[in-house]
């Protein structure tokens, strides 16, 4: 049984890595056959680079903060019952109201489009969390304090790891949300990055460019979801409590 | 003597409401005796094993240790890690306690020798059927060296061939051992056969109703008459008000 399993996994794997790179070629076909005439394709890759490297820097610290954030909710119930609802209030605000603000105090600067995105991906994570910890098996609970697990112990040994399950859930909502705000936020500033270059084309008449722009996204992705999520989805499983 | 309970009370609120869980409860538990408690769900016995494990705190009332206690808890529902292997649930304890690494692998060999789990170390306890799980539960309360093993209902989500075998097992722990066992269940067999005292409880609100010394010669025949009119001196005792 495992042993077929396997082989249909790697094959699996073949045909989304064939799929992949004839999607590349393909893209890469068009864009050395239409060329780029308002922009070079190495801004243009260059874009997408710096995109995903805010959206990265913006994740990890979103995620260091929702789980801050989480467990300062979790060490009381009085704690909880005064925060739950500020923090629903905060979530319900919109992150983009508050970029005439950050344009003043940092200018038009890749950190504004960094907070926007951290306003965007920080909540999803974190009701994740907050949701997941009230669904804990008590017994579990009882069980790490019963073996000793107090404490920073009870965190590191038992919570975090109990909580995986959502912090990966939560992460792949809060991705979603931080393509859509960085296209919004680096059309907006106009900073070096997709969502300004898309604009630009769209702005040129530029429809290949759009497309391709577009695809490649589709692509990364595709490549993310594929390759980082789903395999870290599938370790969760394993996390999850019966 | 090993533990002593002056008039216990447990009283929880609900919605406003006082529901007197335990009432005025009261007995002693002797060094290496197997003490059980039965009654009808709701009686309050699961509370009060947990008043015990200090899971939870009485509302009035004396608990009295005459040595420090160390205490091994095994849970109804197994409550294993499900990130954990069979291997590192068992070492659990003893690793939050700061064991060496070689300390707790003699440790967990030899506990998985003792409750016949070769070759499942290395499993998820999703890997595993009921009895499996609940071997290591047992396993894990007595890694860490307990003088008093508490059991809430070891054996209820288990079919009666499976609970029939850990019965066994777990009598064969408490003449290997020597160690004091309190144990909970509703299954006035189950009482007899392990038992050497059985406290029958009465719930609303939960009081001990009478101890009744159980001094039918071990192994304890199911299908004698002395075992039969053990039972139905213990189901007379029993008020089942629903």
């Amino acid at each position: 049984m495992r042993y077929t399993h396997s082989i249909v996994t790697i094959r699996k794997r073949k045909n989304v890595l064939t799929i992949s790179i004839i999607f590349t070629i393909f893209l890469l076909a068009i864009i050395l056959t239409l060329g780029f005439t308002a922009l070079n394709a190495q801004q243009f890759f260059l874009g997408f680079i710096l995109s995903l490297l805010r959206v990265s820097v913006a994740y990890i610290i979103s995620l260091i903060l929702a789980l801050l954030i989480a467990l300062f909710v979790f060490s009381s119930n009085k704690i909880e019952a005064i925060s739950l609802p500020v923090l629903d209030v905060l979530q319900s605000f919109p992150s983009f109201a508050l970029f005439p603000l950050f344009v003043v105090w940092f200018g038009r600067t890749a950190i504004v489009t960094i907070l926007i995105l951290i306003i965007a991906m920080i909540w999803p994570i974190l009701f994740t969390l907050i949701t997941a910890q009230k669904q804990l098996r008590q017994d579990l609970i009882e069980a790490a304090k019963m073996f000793g697990a107090t404490g920073n112990k009870y965190i590191l040994y038992v919570l975090l790891p109990l909580l995986f399950p959502a912090i990966i859930t939560g992460s792949i909502v809060s991705w979603g949300e931080a393509w859509e705000a960085i296209i919004a936020a680096e059309i907006i500033i106009a900073i070096p990055g997709v969502g300004t270059y898309l604009a630009i084309s769209a702005s040129n008449n530029q429809t290949h460019i759009l497309i391709i722009g577009i695809l490649l996204l589709l692509l990364i992705l595709f490549i993310l979801n594929k390759y980082i999520w789903l395999p870290l989805l599938n370790i969760s499983t394993k996390y999850q409590q019966e | 003597m090993m533990l002593k309970l002056q008039n216990i009370t447990k009283i929880f609120t609900l919605d406003k409401q006082k529901i007197i869980a335990l009432n005025n409860v009261n007995f002693e538990v002797s060094q290496g005796e197997f003490f059980a408690l039965i009654g009808p769900s709701g009686c309050g016995k699961s509370t009060l094993l947990r008043i015990l494990a200090g899971l939870e705190p009485q509302t009035s009332g004396q608990l009295q240790w005459t040595e420090v206690p160390k205490i091994g808890f095994v849970f109804q529902n197994y409550a294993l890690f499900p990130f954990l292997t069979v291997f590192e649930n068992i070492e659990f304890g003893l690793k939050m306690r700061g064991e060496s690494k070689d300390k707790r692998h003699q440790v967990v060999r030899e506990l998985v020798k003792e409750v016949e789990l070769s070759g499942f170390e290395d499993k998820h306890p999703k890997e595993l059927s009921g009895g499996m799980k609940q071997r290591v539960g047992i396993a894990r309360s007595l890694a860490t060296g307990p003088n008093v093993l508490l059991l809430d209902e070891p054996f209820s989500s288990l079919d009666e061939f499976t609970a029939q075998i850990l019965r066994g097992l777990l009598l064969d722990i408490w003449q290997r051992r020597k160690i004091t066992i309190v144990l909970v269940t509703h299954l006035v067999t189950e009482a007899i056969e392990l038992a050497g005292r059985i406290a029958v409880m009465t719930k609303a609100p939960g009081t001990i109703e009478k101890i009744i010394e159980n001094n039918l010669t071990r192994p304890r025949d199911l299908r004698s008459s002395e075992f039969f009119t053990m039972e139905d001196k213990l189901v007379s005792l029993i008020k089942h008000k629903d």
